[in-house]
């Protein structure tokens, strides 16, 4: 879960960069987990890995620690090629990341 | 302006996010005016090659990422000791990285080419040492 509170207290943020910062999150957690699942549909490791790493870095400055530990499964599955566990764990990360993208909307309306 | 304004800082990264906080944590510490976001290890180089004897365009801090795509942090901090000895400042580096520290961190901490590890994200305490320095 997404504590917006905490964010603005640690990051020193107002509204208005908060805002900023989730919009940045939104557009490139989308983009990113796109590319990742181009990634698994052609069983290109290197950039499963590549954009596990890109996903789980934006993921640990919103402290989602949940998530953040599935983009890292994700990364450490890819170096052995294990496609199907990969597979299993991008459903899991879809599943949260639409809990997520619905509190953020919800916050910004 | 005060004296942390007068120092610059350059933010080495290839996520917008981490630039972002980072930039703003900066200027909530007052280092406003003099950040350069830089998105590769191979961008930073160029611009520090080009800006060798010119004090005032190079930094005084760096914060690089490791995981970057052509040239990663471990590899721009090998391009950078081979320049060092011809810069017209002393840059002191920070690792800011997704990853823990590692075997390569204590080699170029021992070279004296790196003063600290961070890990990310970055917290407002880790950049109490600035506050202080200025």
């Amino acid at each position: 879960m997404l504590d917006i509170n905490e964010l603005k207290e640690n990051y020193l943020m107002d509204e208005s960069s908060m805002i900023h910062l989730l919009n940045l999150f939104l557009e490139s957690t989308k983009t990113d987990f796109k590319l990742l699942k181009d990634a698994f549909e052609i069983k290109d490791e290197t950039s499963i890995h590549k954009y596990a790493h890109k996903l789980k870095s934006g993921a640990a400055y919103f402290y989602l620690k949940e998530i953040s530990l599935l983009f890292e499964k994700i990364q450490n599955q890819s170096k052995s090629k294990n496609f199907e566990i990969i597979a299993s764990l991008i459903k899991e990360c879809e599943s949260q990341l639409e809990i997520i993208f619905k509190q953020i909307n919800k916050y910004q309306n | 302006m005060t004296l942390s304004d007068e120092k610059k800082i350059m933010l080495i990264d290839d996520h917008d996010i981490s630039l972002f906080v980072t930039q703003h944590i900066l200027k909530q510490l007052g280092f406003s005016s003099n950040s350069i976001l830089l998105p590769s290890g191979f961008s930073a180089l160029n611009y520090i090659k080009e800006n060798v004897d010119n004090i005032s365009n190079l930094p005084d801090y760096i914060f690089l990422d490791i995981n970057m795509p052509i040239v990663d942090g471990w590899n721009f901090l090998k391009q950078f000791e081979k320049i060092k000895p011809t810069l017209s400042k002393k840059i002191n580096i920070y690792i800011l990285s997704g990853q823990e520290s590692s075997p390569e961190f204590n080699e170029f901490k021992k070279n004296g080419t790196v003063e600290q590890f961070f890990t990310k994200p970055l917290k407002i305490t880790d950049l109490q040492f600035l506050k202080a320095q200025n």
